[in-house]
């Protein structure tokens, strides 16, 4: 009998690293495995985080040798990862790397991977890597169940992580999911959010379960309401061919901002594992009510760039971008306000927003507190109390700030509000892990904490496919516009307004 | 824009009070490590020196500087210093052994990081329910560690483990070596079974070479001609099941300083660690 656990890694300051593994990119010559996934096997390499026994395949069908491959490994740390050198890890890594050139809808492709595996010693861990164009995905799911390539074979696992988009709408995604579940089990299956592979996103987590000060107040007793922004400062940078066909709605909120919110929103789990982590999350995903669309009050607002000024300079609007139509109603921007309908949170709104080219690049939450039932230094104080806040700052800049109000100093006592800042930078320097590294690392050890389920994401479809067809059917080929640089359209304003509140301005 | 007083510069939050301990001539070269090390700037930073001489002064780095305290008031001038919000680490950098405990009960974590640790060592175990230790002997073996991990996580290698018969350690510093032949022996627990070899080498490396050996496996990590990476070999039935170059991360005092500021809490195999060199 082998012993099952490593004697060795108890308390190892060096995390656990993962059984054998090959890990298989479809799309190795895309842009994803240049910029995250070369560099991140990288650094996970320089860590030690990779396992002994550890290779890569890649498949594209850009015909490159192993060696072409490699050196495309060695420009991706140039260009990507700023090494440069030619370092013992980067040749022992380059070593493990190698390629095979074919169509995904081939079968001979298949046939040649099995081989590959079978060389490498196959018996071990693999991990299918969908680097590839949504399209495609169904295509080398099936040819990889027909290959007898999906199934778990006696010793050792198979599992296969998926890219974002997962569908386009509710249909698709249920689709894609039935035929993932056709040829993998849940289990096997690693659909990528990289917002949750980000450490202060992983903190909020510890934020709201590993302190005691937290969790009495976070519920709609305290809380007044809750902002959730993602903005980006960048247009559509090249990529309007994809983005012409997903909008903001689609892009950001269904996937990122909806696992924002329910980490925000979930019950305490009783223990921090895969499932019962992503158990409640789900719950606090049912509890969010659809989306009202009626008229005046309609409780979402799309908008779209026009030309303005942003990153120091002037830019285009988003229906002059190249390959964007000059018609175009695709939304750069959305705002959303969400009913939690549980004990919880009913009652408390939910104002979600994300756009592109906004003046700042900024990912938060914000807790917005009730004001103190008595503002008893009212008449004293010169300023307006405010209510109190908690900041978790997701990106740039991560960390924790919480406002509350301190008495200037001086003989009179007057009020003021008062930030109180955590930094992970400050407190904590050193690398923080990107969240490729983590989340690969993750899938090839198994975990699937920080992974989207099926149920989430056909939920979150569900949320959010009524309110982009009703915008479909509009048919409508004018849409509120906000000039590039501004903090989105009036009509956002006006959404939060109703409700006497406004925005943060970040 | 909403209404909030601006402070100046923004103050760094500070994660915890360092004390070094130490001559000057350690301490001046502490003051010098921190001015390079990624966690200093988030520290607040106390030097005491345990002799006569003057702490040089390294700019911006000490808060509180206390010369010339007599050994036995050491864990007085600590006790001053510290504060209760904020948690203690200690650097050990020299000083009466006899002292550590008195020191220690005071901090949340001691890194030991003296030029003979043995005596400290001795003292050590007793401590062990009261501060979280370590040291940097043990610190520069965490690659090490990791790295004899690695070839565990190989089924056969587990399989063939209980029968190992040999552990060969060489390197030129015997207090580090005996450290990692004592984890090895504690967590493989092999409660005397295996023989034990410390050859001193005269490289300038501490440690340089560890293979182990048994009927049916042989493992070795050796330091790499370069000094920077390590060489890994594991042999089953006399097949190479693998064989790899593995970094050996940065070694130098600023970042290993850096990784154990990071840490807060007790190393349980480094406590197992000491206790078996002590049976
Ligand atoms: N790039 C990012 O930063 C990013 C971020 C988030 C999500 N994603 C997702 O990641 C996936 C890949 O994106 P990407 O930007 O890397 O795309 P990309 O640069 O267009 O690369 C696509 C890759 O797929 C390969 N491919 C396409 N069709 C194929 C076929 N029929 N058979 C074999 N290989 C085929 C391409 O091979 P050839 O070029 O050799 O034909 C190429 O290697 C997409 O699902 C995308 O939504 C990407």
């Amino acid at each position: 009998m082998v012993p099952a656990g490593n004697p060795l890694l108890d308390n190892l300051r060096i995390e656990p690293t993962p059984g054998a593994t090959t890990l298989v990119i479809f799309g190795a010559s895309g842009d994803l495995t240049r910029r995250k996934l070369l560099p991140a096997l990288h650094t996970l390499s320089r860590g030690q985080r990779l396992p002994a026994r550890f290779a890569v395949v890649g498949i594209g069908r850009t015909e490159l040798s192993d060696d072409d491959f490699r050196q495309q490994f060695r420009e991706s740390l140039r260009e990507h990862a700023e090494v440069t050198g030619d370092d013992d890890v980067v040749r022992s890594l380059e070593g493990r790397l190698s390629y095979i050139c074919g169509d995904t809808g081939d079968p001979a492709l298949y046939e040649r991977l099995a081989e590959r595996l079978k060389e490498i010693g196959g018996a071990d861990g693999v991990l299918y890597y969908l680097a590839i164009p949504p399209g495609v995905y169904s295509t080398v799911v099936e040819r990889l169940g027909a290959a007898g390539l999906a199934g778990t074979p006696g010793r050792g696992w198979r599992r296969v992580i998926v890219e974002k988009p997962f569908g386009t709408d509710l249909a698709s995604a249920r689709a894609l999911n039935e035929l993932l579940h056709r040829h993998f089990e849940e289990d096997q299956i690693f659909r990528i959010d990289h917002y949750l592979g980000k450490e202060t996103v992983q903190n909020l987590l510890v934020l709201r379960f590993a302190n005691g000060m937290f969790e009495p107040i976070w519920n709609r007793r305290y809380i007044d309401h809750v902002q959730i922004t993602a903005a980006e400062t960048v247009g559509v940078e090249g990529r309007a061919a994809y983005y012409e066909g997903a909008g903001a709605l689609r892009d950001m909120v269904q996937n990122h901002l909806m696992q924002l919110l329910a980490l925000v929103a979930m019950e305490p789990p009783v223990e921090f594992s895969a499932g019962t982590v992503r158990d409640r999350k789900m719950d606090a995903l049912k509890a969010v009510q659809p989306v009202s669309l009626e008229g005046e009050n309609a409780d979402a607002v799309r908008a779209q760039y026009r030309a303005g000024w942003v990153e120091r300079r002037e830019v285009p609007g988003y229906r002059s971008e190249p390959g964007v139509g000059v018609e175009s109603t695709t939304e750069t921007y959305v705002a959303l306000r969400l009913r939690l309908d549980n004990w919880r949170w009913a009652g408390v709104p939910f104002y979600l927003r994300t756009g592109k080219r906004l003046p700042k690049r900024t990912t938060e939450i914000a807790i917005q507190f009730h004001r103190p039932p008595l503002e008893i230094f009212r008449r004293v104080s010169p300023t307006p109390l405010m209510s109190n806040l908690l900041v978790i700052n997701v990106q740039p800049d991560e960390g924790i700030s919480m406002r509350f109000d301190a008495k200037i100093p001086g003989t009179r006592m007057q009020v003021a509000p008062v930030m109180m800042n955590f930094r992970y930078g400050t407190t904590f320097p050193g690398e923080v892990p990107e969240a490729y590294e983590t989340l690969l690392l993750d899938a090839m050890l198994g975990d699937a904490t920080l992974f989207a389920r099926h149920d989430f994401v056909e939920t979150s479809w569900a949320l959010v496919t009524p309110v982009h067809e009703a915008w479909e059917e509009h048919g409508d080929t004018s849409i509120p516009g906000y000039e590039a640089g501004e903090w989105g359209p009036q009509e956002a304003d006006s959404l939060i307004a109703r409700d006497g509140r406004r925005w943060r301005t970040l | 824009m909403e209404n909030i007083v601006k402070t100046g510069t923004p103050t760094r939050a500070r994660a915890a009070t360092l004390v070094t301990v130490g001559p000057p001539a350690r301490l001046a070269e502490a003051a010098g490590v921190l001015a390079e090390a990624d966690e200093a700037g988030s520290l607040r930073h106390v030097l005491i020196s345990t002799t006569g001489e003057d702490v040089p002064d390294v700019e911006g780095l000490q808060d509180v500087t206390v010369e010339n305290v007599r050994p036995q008031f050491l864990n007085n001038a600590v006790a001053a210093l510290r504060l209760s919000s904020l948690p203690t680490v200690v650097w050990w950098r020299g000083g009466p052994p006899d002292r550590l405990p008195a020191v220690a009960t005071l901090a949340d974590r001691v890194l030991l990081d003296a030029e003979d640790s043995l005596p400290l060592w001795r003292q050590a175990p007793a401590l062990f329910g009261r501060t979280a230790l370590t040291d940097f002997r043990w610190a520069r073996l965490t690659r090490w560690r990791g790295v004899m991990a690695l070839l565990f996580d190989l089924p056969q290698v587990r399989e063939a483990a209980p029968d190992f018969q040999r552990l060969r350690i060489t390197g030129n510093d015997p207090a580090q070596c005996a450290l990692f032949a004592g984890w090895l022996a504690s967590s493989l627990d092999w409660q005397g079974r295996v023989a034990v070899e410390l050859e001193r080498a005269g490289a300038s490396a501490s440690l340089s070479k560890v293979e182990l050996d048994g009927p049916s496996a042989s493992l070795q990590l050796a330091l790499h001609r370069n000094g920077a990476c390590l060489t890994t070999e594991a042999r089953v039935n006399g097949d190479v099941l693998t064989s790899r170059v593995l970094s050996l991360g940065s070694q130098a005092l600023p970042s290993l300083l850096s990784e154990e500021l990071r840490v807060r809490s007790r190393d349980i195999p480094f406590e197992r660690a000491l206790q078996q060199m002590a049976s």
